[in-house]
Parts: C-alpha cells; structure tokens; sequence
C-alpha cells in the first residue's frame, strides 16, 4: 500500500505543480485555462526536435521553457486585449478555443514519430520504501511546494501581489490609477506558462505522447478545485492526495477498474461540501 | 473587420470544395521514394525461394513472367485504396508507407502488363467517424477495385459489416479486431501474441508467477474475458496479477504493483509510447534485473529500442514476422529485400512496416494471378483465394478473416534485447488455439 | 399557434411571428432534401456527422445560453445514450425511433445528476466538475465496450426504408428539426422561460414561485436528452460500429466552444454549427489539408467570434434580433379609489414577530415586529444601511435562518422556502432590478402567474401601471420602467402581500406622482397590501397609511407618517443633527400645500447623502489598492 501510495507521487507531482498554475490564472486572470497543458506540450515536443538535432540537453530544455513561456505569452496577450471586460465564464471558453487550436498545431508539427524525452536529475532519485522516486518527481514535489509558497507570499505581501490582485478584482479602476494591465496579465501567464512546461518536461518520459501530456489539465483541475482555486497549499496536498489515490486504486479490485472517475469523485465531494451553504447564486 | 471577411472566406472554401475535383489526394501519406538503387540488389540475390505456382514479385525483372522488359510502367492504373491511421492519437503510418514502396518499385519495374498498381490511402483519423467516411470514400467515391496495406486500430471493428457489405475482401497490414470474415490482416493484433509470449514465459523460461499488465482499452474486455483465460485453462495456471492502465496515466503505479505483487514475469500490452515510459520507470527503480518483462509485437521497434536505450535490456519481444534484427548474409533473402528496400525509402525498421511490405506482396501476387479483366469482382476474387508463401511468415498467408480461432497467421518468434538489437532467441513457434494447446511449442534456442 | 398564446399581439403580428418561426426549420429541410438528393453519397454520410454535431452543440448551447449553466459533458450525454440505444438492439430489437427515444430518456438521470450538482455548484466550478464527469463517463466506456462491438454478428440499426445514407441523412436531419421544435416549444413554456431567469438571478426566480432546483434540474434534463439524441443518431450512423474514442472528453471541449461561438440556443445556431462542422473539415481534405488545420481554425475562430461579445454568431440572425413592439401601448387606467389613503381593515394580513437576523456577530436586524393589516399599503423608511432590503430578504424566505416569527393570514410560515413563500402569496421586487432583458414584458409577467395572463388582462395590467405593450423586448426598456414592470408582476398573481423595494428609483417626479396613485390603488384593484421601502418620502407620505421607520436593525418608531415624520429620532436618523428641511415638508404636507419644492429639496439632501457614500465607496476601494 505504502509503495503505491509512493508511486503516485510521480503523478501527484505534476497534478501539483500544474495546479499550482491553474489557481495562478485563476486568482489573477479571472480565467480556468483548459489550455494550461498544451502549450507547454507544444514546446516539450519541440525540445525533441532540438535533440535530435543533437543539441546539448539543457539549452534544449532551456528553449523549451522559452517557447512554452512565449506561447503562454501570447496566450495572455490575446486575453488582456480582446477579452478585458468579459466575464469568467467567456474567458473559460476562450481558454477551451486555445486548447483546440494549440492541439492541432502540435499534432500537426510533431505527431509522425515516436520521440525520444530525457530523463533529467537522475542523481537526485531518491528510495522511499521499496520504491525509487526519480529524480524528476523529486524536483517536481520540491518545486510544487517551494514555488507555492513563493507565490502565496507575493500574492499576499508585496506590492505586486495586491497590484495583481487589483487588477484580478477591478481591471477598469486598476487601469485608471496607472497599472499597465496588461503586462501584467501577460507576465502572470508567462509564470503559469513557465511552471507548466517546467512541470511537463520532468514528467515527459513517462509520458511519452501527445494526448498523455495534455490530459494532465483535468487531474490538475482536480487539484485547483481541491485548493478551492485560491489555496496553493491546498492545491498542493489535493495533488497529491490525488495522484496517491489513484495510485492505490490499482490495489482496490473493483474501484480500481474506475480510476479516472476518482478526480470527478473528488471535485464533485470537495465542491458540494463548500458550496454546500451557498443556497443563491447572488449575495442579495 | 476580419469578422466581416470570415463568411465570405468560408463561403468561398465552400464552393472550392464543391466543385473540388473526387479523384484527388492519397490523403496525406508521405511520399516515398521508388528509388532506381532498388532493382539492383534485389536482382543480385533473387532466387526463386517459394514453392507452388507463385512467383516471387518481389525479384522485379528477373523472373518476370509479364514478358515485358523493366521500364515504367505508364499504363491505366490499378486503383487500390488503403485505410489507415495516419493521425490521432494512435498512429500507423508504416504499412501503408512500407506498401507504397513496393508498389513504387513494382510500377518501376512495369507493373502488371505496363499498368502501374496505385494505393489511395485515406486517413482515418483514429476515430470510428473517419474509419466509417474513409472506407465509403475509397469504395463508393473512388471506386477502388480492393483494399489492402491499411494500418489501424478502429478500420477493423467499424468498417468488417460495410467490407461485407460491399463484397470487399480486405488485406490490411496491421488491424486489430474480435470478428470480420472479409478482412485479413497480415499482422492480426494483439491475441496470438499474448499467448505466444504467456508460453514462452512458462513454458521456456519456467517462471509461474506471470502478470498480466495492459492498457484498458475495450478490446482488453475479449483479452482478459476470452484469450487468457483460454490460455490459463489450456495450460493449468492462472495470471497472478491484472494490472490495468488507463491511457494517458502514469504508469509509476503499474510498475510499483507488479514488483509489490511479487510477479516473476511481466506481459506487457502497451503502445510504443508507453513502453518507453514503462522501462524508463522500471529501469529506474532497478525492476530490469529482478523481472522479466515481455512485449507485444509493438515493442519490436528498432525506433523504440533506441529511444530506450539501456533501459530494455534483456526484455522480450514478440514477432509475428521473420524478425528483421539480428540479420546475417544466410538471412532469408525476402528479409533482406525488406530492410534494403526500407532503407532505401528511409523508412524505419518496424513489424509494422514488415506487415506492410508483406500485405503489398500478397497483393501483387493475387493480382497476377487474375486470368482475364482486372475488376472489382475479379481482384477480390484472386484476395480471396491467394496462398502466399513467405519465409517472413512461418505457414503461407491465407484469406481466412478474422475470428476467435480462426485468424491468418498463428505462430511467431521471441527476440530479446541484447545491447543494442534485438536477438532472436526462438524459432517459429506454433499455437493451435482450439482445445490442445497444452504442450511446450517446437523451439530450438537461436 | 393559438391567438390567446401569443399575449397582447394583434394578428398581423401573430401571423408574422408564426412565418418567421417556422422558415428557419422549414428552409433546413429543403436544405436536406437538396443535399440528400443531389450531393455525391459520400457528402450525405459526411453531412450526417454535421447534424450529430449540431444536436451536441444545440445541448450544449440550450443549457449555456438559456439556462446560463456551463456544462463540459455532452458527449458523456451522448455516450451513454449510445450504449443504450446497441443494448437494445442487441438484446431487444425495436423500432428505431422508439429505441432512439429510450435511448434519449436513459441520458436524463445523468441530467438529473449534473442538476444535482448544479443546485450549489455554480460558473466555473460546473464547468469543472461536469468536464471530469465526461472522463468518468468515457473510462466506464472503457471498461464495458459498447454492446455488439465486438463481435461480427451483423445487426441493422437503421429503420427500414432509411437504410442508405441518403435517407438516414434525411431522417436525422427531421429528427434535428423536430428536437429544435420541441425545445422552442417548451421554451415558450412557463418552465421554459424559467431557464433565463435562473440565468438571471436566483433569487428573483424563486420570488417568481418559481421552484429553482426545478428549474435547474429540468434545463439539465432536456439538454441530456437533446445530446442523448445525438448520441443514437450517430450509432445509427455507424452502423453499431461505435468507438469509445468518440466520446472522448476533449471532444466536448469543441462542442462547447462551439455552442459558445455560434450562441445556439436554438436550431438557428446549433445548425450552423452542424453545417460549419460536416462541410469544413471535408472542405479541407479535399484540398488535401490534414485533419488539424480544420481545428486549428476552428480555435482561431473562436476566438474572434467570441472577442465580439454578444450571443455568438446565432444572435447576428436576423430572425434572432429582439424587435421592438408596433402594438399600440395599452390604455393607461387610473386606480379606481383616487385619492383616500386605505385604511387597515380586520385581521392583520402578516405579522413579524420579534425578528432578529444574524450575520455572523452582526444584527443585521434585532427583534423587529411590524403588522401589516389586510388592505393597506405601510411603509418603511430609514437610513441605508437600517436592515430594510433584510427585512424584505428575511420575510421572503431569503435568509438562511432568523428567529422570531413570520405569519400569514395567522399561519407561521417560518418553515417554508422562499419560492413557497411566494406561491403562498408573498411576492416582492428587488432593490436591484432583476427584469430580464431577453424576454418581453408579457413573457416576464407571465412568469410570475401559474396560468398565464389572457391578452385582455395582461393589457388591463399593464394599462394600470403605465407601461409599455406585453411584446416589448425588456431590453428596449429604460431602467425605471422596468422596476414598474417588476411591480405589475409581482402584484399580477394577486399575493397576499406585495413587498416593493424602491418602486420609484429612478421615476421622476412626474412618473413618481402616477406611482404613487397606482400603488395606493393597488390593495383595491389586485386585493393584496402593500409593504414599501422608500427613500422618496414624498412618496411614503402620499400613499402609506402607516410607517415603520428602521435604524441599525431596530424598530425605531411606527404610526402614521406624519406622526413618524416628526418624530425628533427620525430626523436625527436620516440627516444627523439637520432637522430643519424634514420640519418644513411635514409642515407644507399638513398644510396641503404642493409637495414641489419640498420635495426638490429632500431630493437634494438625498443626493448629497448618496454623494457622500459614493465617495466613502469609492475611498474603500483605494484602500484596498493601496493596502
């Protein structure tokens, strides 16, 4: 039990860490980017490319984050411009478009051969129990944990935090006392964009095609709900939670035949007991 | 101001399309190379290695019982069509890539009587929608006159009732399905492998303790609910472990249970991808030494072998054809042809592409075999009724259609990775699969 | 389409109407027909694919644009009615439509399920959850593959005579057509006019006696089976042969941004869609283009669509278009009982018993009673922030618990909800306006009503309050006619009390002198009192027959409004240490003179007390920036 539960470490990691910036975007860009994963697999598949080129390993990865952080750029850029005023739900769905468009574009460049990803840190594997954590899951965790508290804390006690607050709340007013909204828009996207292809390229080996990267957006949402898309931490630990969980399911004989249902099981559990109070939809 | 022009540029698409032309693309499919370099080698080594009334085709000009001499050919074209997955999330351009090579060089070397053989190939986009639309384009659009050196998963189990239908008999490269009494496949699916490797587990390597560890996809229901337990009661053992894997999971779990599960051998029924990532895991947590892990005849890629790298050493994998590694000059010569003919085409080595190459071949020769007009009727008559005999298959291939028990080509050989390739470690092994199948298969050790 | 349906329209109009609601469906089938009999065979099969899609998207689209719930799990929908629709015709063969409608049904409990989770799971959240239902939905796919798949025992789907791929294009296209009918139909239902204004607000759904979950529930149930029609379509299409790849989760990513793009409601815009969706991705692949250009253009064009704002590419129709009504405006009515002030007569109507709302550590209101005797119209007055708009909340049945206790006509109603509480008769307006744009006055009204309002009365209604013809869009409406036209329909259903939260924000003085006479008039005519929140005191004086003025969630005086209005505590309330202006209106008003200058003047003191809390507001705000 306790070895599963470890394994699902390697899961839960990127559940985190891809959550971690989905509630970014979430608390800042007033958007749930479906999007999240597609662009950072655009660029991990690019990275492959530059391999087989026989690039050295890290300047590939290096241009990996590049194009992740520059399509995640664009991505915001588009959104502080044409979707300013528009609500949560419209931006959503424009988050939905992107996610389409960037599938295609990535199935097209990059889906005609099976491709090579590298497994980055191995000296830092480390064994818990009869398990080995490689070293990719361990940078990950570490990183989950490290960014969110790193966020939480410029979120909340700097000037740029409440800046970026500010324009999450009230993007007219922040405009109107001198805050360049987008920039701002479009850096938060660039910090989530660069997590996220952070995040999918120490998971790529063991994830290997395209459709296996971008499905991570769902368990990750998971995760955000879990932290109530505003709690980093609590995003975190539903990450993991989730990625240990489904995990042990394979142990669990008929539930385990299910797994994919356990984010859904989570969402729906965790959304119904915080919501359970809010008979109206409107405050008044 | 975009907006205002969007309607019109649709509009225009729209009557574009309209008025577009039906005898159009080969959907896509890359084009290989025919090159002229081919003809010489195979002419070097050509010797009629078949027996019965079939010709080897595949030695072009020497024994070319046309009666034309080599030169293109220019005539009216053999249309064939070929459905096959050629994007979506699984895959297979290496059939048709590899069937269109021979069909170059044979059109090079004049075709049947000067008439070059054509291979329209639609894509299926890896969805029931586009297996159902293209199998309707090449029969009831481009009137193909038979189908063959298709790759796909979903053409099988969509289109068997339509090919019926329609009277085609289909002779893809590589297809997957439960039950289709006119489709073919050269390489059947995942069924006999399973339990050409679950014997070689047990039986040649003595081990008990086998797990079951595979990808949960709704063909998995006849695996775990029809095949394996078939195998289990023909052979007095039962599967110690299931362990399913949903698509696009991480497979750390897996790994984990089949070491905390105390299994001795691993079957592994998985995509090319996903074997990847499975041995980086298992490599990882040092599992390679402990476990004996088996693949499907997917695993039997030279492409994956060097993206793994280390990572499989000593694993298995199981090939329904000749296998192309490990080749000496005593190689049979049909095999050499293949990897020259891949190279020369800049195709990677794969079974995929080998069922390709050897359905292309069936083809030709069932086409030569038609006395009289080249027709619908006529070609898959001679599909029908081909009996092709390879020494990349172990019995000669005929049309059977698919069916639990009944199915094309029922033996293959284990190959294991020793450093860089893939070593044959077995010979053809048998696998009978109504009642006894119980004894331990003729093999002798490579 | 019977006259009496269409409420306050002449019969040109009604002819009109009838025509341009019936084009749409009737140019789509000849549409088909050309298609179906004149395309090659291979773009009917294509063309099918196009109206599956267009059912998903009109699924999809029905339950946004409508009910305003986004829901990411049509194709879970779909895919189960598909697995329903092989069972049977594995197990149980029947004819196709029956088994297409079984099929269809066997989605509504997963409808029901993502209602359930609709009732406290709102916006993005929904979203959310419904998206990982899908994958729950797809792995059980996974696990139990679709019935008769994977065997070769040859099993027709398709009804006899519609074997080919013509007539089944045919036959799906109708199906299309009539499952669009079918939602316009129920649409123009009570219930079905409900969905938009859940979309709108909750809370003035329920104060319409409108159930809420039943609401939702129902829009969740109706899009299920829309989308379960879709998924039998498509096994028919496929001859059984279905894949569980088809209804992989992604996909409803598409269908939805789609619905969203198109703004299909109705058939209008989930048929654009279908056609957009069956012609461009063969149009491309004609030109020899991968299959994911096509997507990728689609994103793009979602993007773009969406960029302009508004309903989607469906609202640009112009059948879509809310036309502004050329009925004549019904004939104005003054109230029968002109200038007496109703006096109370008999048993109190409601009593507020010792009520005391909590928020937390806050008394939003502390042991308040107020009676208000049958037939009379009482006011209550007080400062922004005295609890007035909770009072109303907590009556109502807005407030999640009080204490103290609610009767009406004697019984205690303190265990019903708020929409019981308006079907039992207590019905009320709220400060913000929550008309609703999308519908007509007449649509609005009839909200409000178990049976709807004939033409004649709902003309009567109208005429009494002043306000434009039952077929005017809402949306055309200035803000102050709108809450009028909140307080027809709330007295409309003849409540026992109506509760009116500021009648006359935004009425000027003119407007507000009728309101006042119609609001006095109203105990008479519709046989209700009436409870109001003011700040027009003019207003209060002129039409209440007794006052209760609140302060920091206490009663701090009752009684007639001249006695209240001079009380020393009331003016000290309202404007601090200022009692000049107050005393002079209560001298002018008891002097019978002209209301006018007075009333300029208190206007002005309002003004600058709204000034003031505008700017305290607006000084939070800074606050929190700078914070």
């Amino acid at each position: 039990m306790l070895n599963l539960a470890v394994a699902g470490l390697a899961a839960g990691g990127s559940y985190a860490l891809i959550g971690v910036s989905l509630v970014l975007l979430y608390r800042v860009g007033a958007v749930v980017n479906f999007s999240q994963t597609f662009a950072a697999t655009f660029a991990v598949f690019a990275m492959t490319d530059l391999l087989d080129k026989d690039w050295n390993l890290w300047t590939a990865v290096a241009a990996a984050m590049a194009i992740g952080i520059a399509i995640a750029a664009a991505q915001g850029f588009i959104m502080a411009r044409l979707f300013r005023n528009s609500d949560v739900l419209i931006r959503s769905t424009v988050a939905m478009a992107m996610a389409i468009a960037l599938f295609g574009l990535t199935v097209r460049v990059f889906h005609d051969k099976q491709r090579f990803f590298p497994a980055l840190f191995s000296s830092l594997s480390r064994r818990i129990g009869d398990v080995l954590v490689s070293g990719q899951v361990v940078v990950a965790l570490f990183g989950a944990v490290v960014l969110s508290v790193i966020l939480w804390l410029i979120l909340s006690y700097t000037r740029l935090g409440t800046i970026l607050r500010a324009v999450a709340g009230r993007p007219v007013t922040a405009e109107l006392m001198g805050v360049r909204t987008t920039r701002l828009v479009v850096l938060v996207w660039a910090v989530a964009g660069a997590l996220t292809t952070a995040a999918i390229i120490l998971v790529a080996p063991t994830r290997g095609s395209i459709p296996n990267m971008v499905v991570l957006v769902i368990p990750a949402l998971a995760a955000a709900v879990v932290g109530a898309m505003r709690s980093f931490a609590l995003t975190v630990v539903g990450g993991l939670a989730l990625g240990m969980i489904e995990s042990m399911a394979l142990d669990w004989g008929f539930i385990g035949n299910y797994r994919p249902s356990l984010s859904f099981a989570v969402i729906a559990v965790v959304l119904l007991w915080s919501q359970r109070k809010e008979t109206w939809s409107e405050a008044r | 101001m975009v907006r205002k022009w969007l309607p019109v540029l649709f509009a225009l698409m729209l009557i574009a399309a309209a008025c577009g032309d039906s005898d159009d693309d080969d959907g896509g499919t890359t084009e290989t190379t025919g090159g002229e370099g081919t003809t010489e080698t195979t002419e070097g080594g050509a010797t009629d290695t078949t027996e019965g009334g079939a010709t080897d085709t595949t030695e072009g000009g020497a024994t070319d019982t046309t009666g034309e001499s080599a030169g293109p050919a220019e005539g009216e074209p053999i249309r064939l069509g070929a459905v096959g997955s050629q994007s979506g999330v699984n895959i297979f351009p290496e059939p048709m890539q590899a069937a269109q090579a021979v069909f170059d060089r044979y059109n090079e070397q004049g075709g049947l009587d000067g008439r070059p053989i054509e291979l329209i190939v639609e894509d299926d986009t890896d969805t029931a929608e586009g297996a159902a639309a293209a199998a309707r384009r090449l029969v009831e659009d481009e009137q193909v006159l038979g189908l063959t050196g298709g790759g796909s998963i979903v053409d099988c189990t969509t289109n068997a009732e339509y090919y019926a239908q329609q009277a085609m008999n289909v002779i893809p490269g590589a297809n997957a399905c439960a039950e289709a009494p006119t489709i073919s496949p050269v390489n059947t699916g995942p069924f006999i492998p399973t339990q050409h490797m679950l014997d070689f587990f047990l039986h040649d390597l003595g081990l008990e303790r086998i797990c079951f560890s595979a990808l949960n996809v709704p063909l998995n229901d006849i695996m775990q609910g029809i095949i394996v337990p078939m195998w289990e009661e023909a052979n007095g053992v039962s599967i110690h472990s299931y362990i399913l894997s949903e698509a696009g999971e991480d497979l750390t779990p897996a790994v984990t249970k089949a070491a905390n599960d105390d299994c001795q051998a691993v079957l592994l029924a998985y995509t090319e991808p996903d074997y990847q990532a499975y041995f980086q895991i298992a490599d990882a947590q040092g599992l390679t030494d402990e476990i004996v892990y088996g693949m499907l005849t997917s695993g039997y890629s030279l492409n994956l072998l060097d993206a793994a790298g280390s990572t499989m050493e000593g694993a298995y994998a199981n090939s329904e054809f000749e296998p192309f590694t490990g080749v000496t000059e005593d190689s049979p010569e049909e095999l050499l042809d293949f990897i020259q003919l891949m190279e020369d085409t800049d195709q990677p080595l794969t079974s995929f592409g080998e069922s390709g190459y050897i359905a292309a071949n069936i083809v030709i020769q069932a086409l030569e075999s038609i006395e009289g007009e080249i027709t619908k009727e006529s070609v898959n008559e001679a599909f029908a009724n081909v009996v092709y005999e390879t020494e990349l298959l172990a019995v000669p291939f005929e049309f059977t259609g698919f069916a639990p028990g009944v199915q094309p080509n029922l033996a293959s050989k284990i190959t294991q990775v020793q450093g860089d390739d893939f070593v044959t470690v077995t010979d053809w092994r048998f696998f009978p699969l109504e009642g006894a199948g119980g004894g331990a298969p003729t093999t002798t050790a490579a | 389409m019977k006259r009496a349906e269409t409420a306050g329209a002449g019969p040109r109009l009604v002819d009109a109407m009838d025509v341009r609601r019936l084009a749409l469906p009737t140019a789509l089938l000849v549409l088909a027909v050309v298609v179906g009999f004149f395309a090659p065979g291979i773009w009917t099969f294509v063309a099918t694919f196009g109206v599956v899609q267009a059912l998903l998207v009109m699924s999809a689209g029905m339950l946004f644009g409508r009910a305003g719930l986004l829901s990411l799990c049509p194709l879970g929908f779909a895919g189960i009615s598909a697995w329903v629709i092989l069972w049977f015709n594995v197990h149980l063969r029947l004819p196709f439509l029956i088994m297409l409608l079984i099929a269809a049904l066997a989605a509504v409990p997963a409808g029901v399920l993502v209602g359930g989770l609709a009732l406290r799971v709102r916006g993005v959240n929904l979203a959310i959850a419904t998206l990982a239902f899908g994958v729950a939905v797809a792995s059980i796919f996974n696990r139990h593959p679709f019935p008769g798949t994977l065997d070769a025992v040859s099993r027709p789907l398709r009804p006899i005579g519609f074997g080919s791929n013509r007539m089944y294009f045919l036959l799906s296209v109708a199906i299309l057509v009539a499952v669009g009918l079918a939602l316009e139909w129920y649409g123009r239902r009570r219930w079905g006019r409900a969905w938009r204004a859940v979309r709108h607000s909750e809370r003035a759904t329920a104060a319409a006696g409108l159930s809420v979950p039943r609401v939702k529930l129902s829009a969740c149930m109706v899009s299920a089976a829309i989308a379960g029609v879709a998924g039998g379509i498509l096994a028919g299409q496929l001859e059984g042969a279905l894949d569980v790849r088809s209804f992989n989760p992604i996909l409803s990513l598409t269908v939805v941004a789609a619905a969203v793009m198109f703004g299909a409601q109705s058939l209008s815009g989930a048929a654009a869609a279908g056609i957009f969706a069956a012609i461009i991705p063969e149009a491309f692949r004609r030109f020899g283009w991968a299959i994911e250009y096509p997507q990728i253009l689609f994103g793009i064009g979602a993007i773009q669509v969406l960029s302009q704002g508004g309903g989607g590419i469906s609202s640009t129709f112009p059948w879509r278009r809310p036309v502004r009504s050329t009925s004549p405006a019904p004939t104005v009515r003054e109230p029968v009982a002109a200038e007496a002030v109703p006096a109370g007569k008999g048993e109190p109507v409601l009593q507020i018993s010792d009520l005391t709302v909590r928020y937390g550590s806050l008394a939003a209101l502390s042991s308040v009673s107020v009676t208000v005797p049958a037939g009379t119209v009482v006011g209550v007055i007080g400062p922004n922030g005295a609890g007035k708009t909770t009072l109303i909340d907590a009556v109502c049945g807005f407030v999640d618990s009080y204490s103290g206790s609610i009767r009406l006509d004697g019984k205690p109603i303190d265990r019903l909800g708020a929409t019981s509480r308006a079907r039992v008769g207590l019905r009320r307006t709220f400060q913000q306006g929550r008309a609703i744009p999308e519908l007509t006055v007449g649509d609005y009204v009839n909200l409000f009503v178990e049976r709807p309002l004939s033409p004649a009365e709902l003309d009567d209604l109208l005429g009494y309050f002043g306000l434009p013809p039952a077929d005017e869009p809402i949306g055309f409406i200035d803000v102050g006619t709108r809450r009028l036209v909140e307080v027809a329909a709330a007295v409309a259903s003849r409540p026992k009390v109506a509760f009116l939260d500021e009648p006359a924000a935004g009425l000027g003085g003119d407007e507000s002198e009728m309101l006042a006479r119609r609001i006095r008039g109203i105990p008479a005519r519709f046989g209700c009192s009436v409870v109001m929140i003011e700040h027009h005191v003019e207003l209060v004086v002129d039409v209440c027959s007794e006052v209760t003025v609140l302060d920091f969630g206490i009663v701090l005086t009752g009684g007639t409004p001249e006695a209240v209005l001079a009380d020393p505590k009331v003016e000290a309330a309202y404007l601090g240490t200022d009692v000049g202006v107050l005393d002079d209106l209560v001298t002018e008003r008891l002097a019978g003179t002209a209301v006018g200058d007075a009333g300029q003047e208190v206007a002005d003191g309002r003004k600058a007390a709204d000034g003031e809390s505008a700017a305290a507001g607006a000084a939070d705000t800074a606050d929190e920036i700078a914070r």
